[in-house]
């Protein structure tokens, strides 16, 4: 089935949006992006000559990924705005994911400051992903900005926690006319599939994967994942039935003894 | 010899030091590399025309694992 995911004018089969953070080493990183069958990829920008930089983009265009640069670790829209442009004039690219967190504890999204970045970013040009928390109202405020994408989170970065609030994120992925992208918190398969199943476009995640005992394993059970939460969305699921049991077997026809 | 920051630390450059010629002391490639002097973004064209004054804080960055 032709069921392609459209971002800022791209279009991507897989809906499996992938971090390289966390990985052991560039080896173990590749291996796991191979497996997950991941278009799109983020990568963070910092100083050269810290010990950091290496192949990644190597790694990434040898296998025909897009990079998805983020402003992670700016606390405000000022740096997410300079960090977004350093990534721009590096990488040639006019994707960004817009991180801006309030602080290092708990790594959750600054509304307001978000919000600021993403209409500067808007003005200059830039196809504008933002990390957001789950909140329907600042997701609609963000889409309102010009955003080509909402990311709520699922739970706090790193925290493998899974969706805790799935009414949330489907209200979200009902209201919105761009993408909604289930982004930080995925802890395992199901998770994935979770987030496709409430009406998510596609789903990011690094963590659970590139510290899984078995990242490549890992990124194959996520792209299986939320392949088959795709499809399950796609099909239509039976409604859920509080009261009663519904049975599957014909009642016409029975033998009575 | 005049004073100016590289990723936060203090550096000695000769006075009319492009931003190109420092760059090349920090890396070997020319791409995937972006350059903000004083929060100033500069395009890769602007790195030669790019005279280094006393007290620049120059920012060089490139793409890490992350996300």
């Amino acid at each position: 089935m032709d069921d392609p995911l459209e971002l800022g004018g791209r279009t991507y089969t897989s809906r499996l949006i992938m971090g390289t953070g966390g990985s052991a080493n560039l080896e173990v990183m590749e291996e796991a992006l191979i497996a997950s069958g991941t278009q799109l990829t983020t990568v963070a920008m910092r100083r050269l000559g810290t010990g950091h930089e290496g192949s990644v983009l190597d790694v990434l265009k040898k296998h025909s990924i897009d990079v998805l640069p983020n402003t992670a670790g700016c606390h405000t829209a000022a740096e997410a705005v300079l960090t977004a442009k350093l990534a721009r004039e590096a990488l040639g690219t006019d994707l960004i994911k817009v991180e801006v967190v309030a602080d290092d504890h708990l790594l959750l999204p600054d509304p307001v400051e978000l919000l600021d970045a993403v209409d500067a970013l808007v003005a200059d040009g830039f196809t504008v992903l933002p990390y957001t928390n789950d909140d329907p109202i600042l997701a609609r405020r963000l889409e309102q900005a010009g955003c080509a994408a909402v990311m709520p989170l699922a739970a706090p970065i790193g925290s493998a926690l899974g969706i805790r609030n799935p009414h949330n994120i489907a209200l979200i992925a009902e209201a919105a006319n761009v993408p909604v992208i289930v982004d930080a918190g995925i802890g395992t398969a199901s998770d994935a599939a979770l987030a496709m199943e409430l009406g998510c476009a596609a789903v990011m995640l690094a963590t659970p994967v590139t510290r899984a005992e078995k990242p490549a394993l890992m990124a194959a059970a996520m792209r299986d994942a939320v392949s088959a939460g795709r499809n399950a969305r796609l099909a239509g699921r039976v409604p859920k039935r509080w009261q009663s049991a519904l049975a599957s077997s014909p009642t016409t026809g029975l033998p009575t003894f | 010899m005049e004073s100016v920051w590289v990723n936060g630390a203090a550096v000695d450059v000769p006075p009319g030091k492009s931003v190109a010629e420092l760059i090349a002391e920090y890396s070997d490639r020319a791409t995937g590399i972006a350059v903000a002097v004083n929060q100033n973004v500069l395009t890769k064209a602007e790195w030669a025309q790019t005279t280094l004054e006393p007290g620049d804080r120059v920012e060089i960055v490139s793409a890490t694992q992350g996300g």
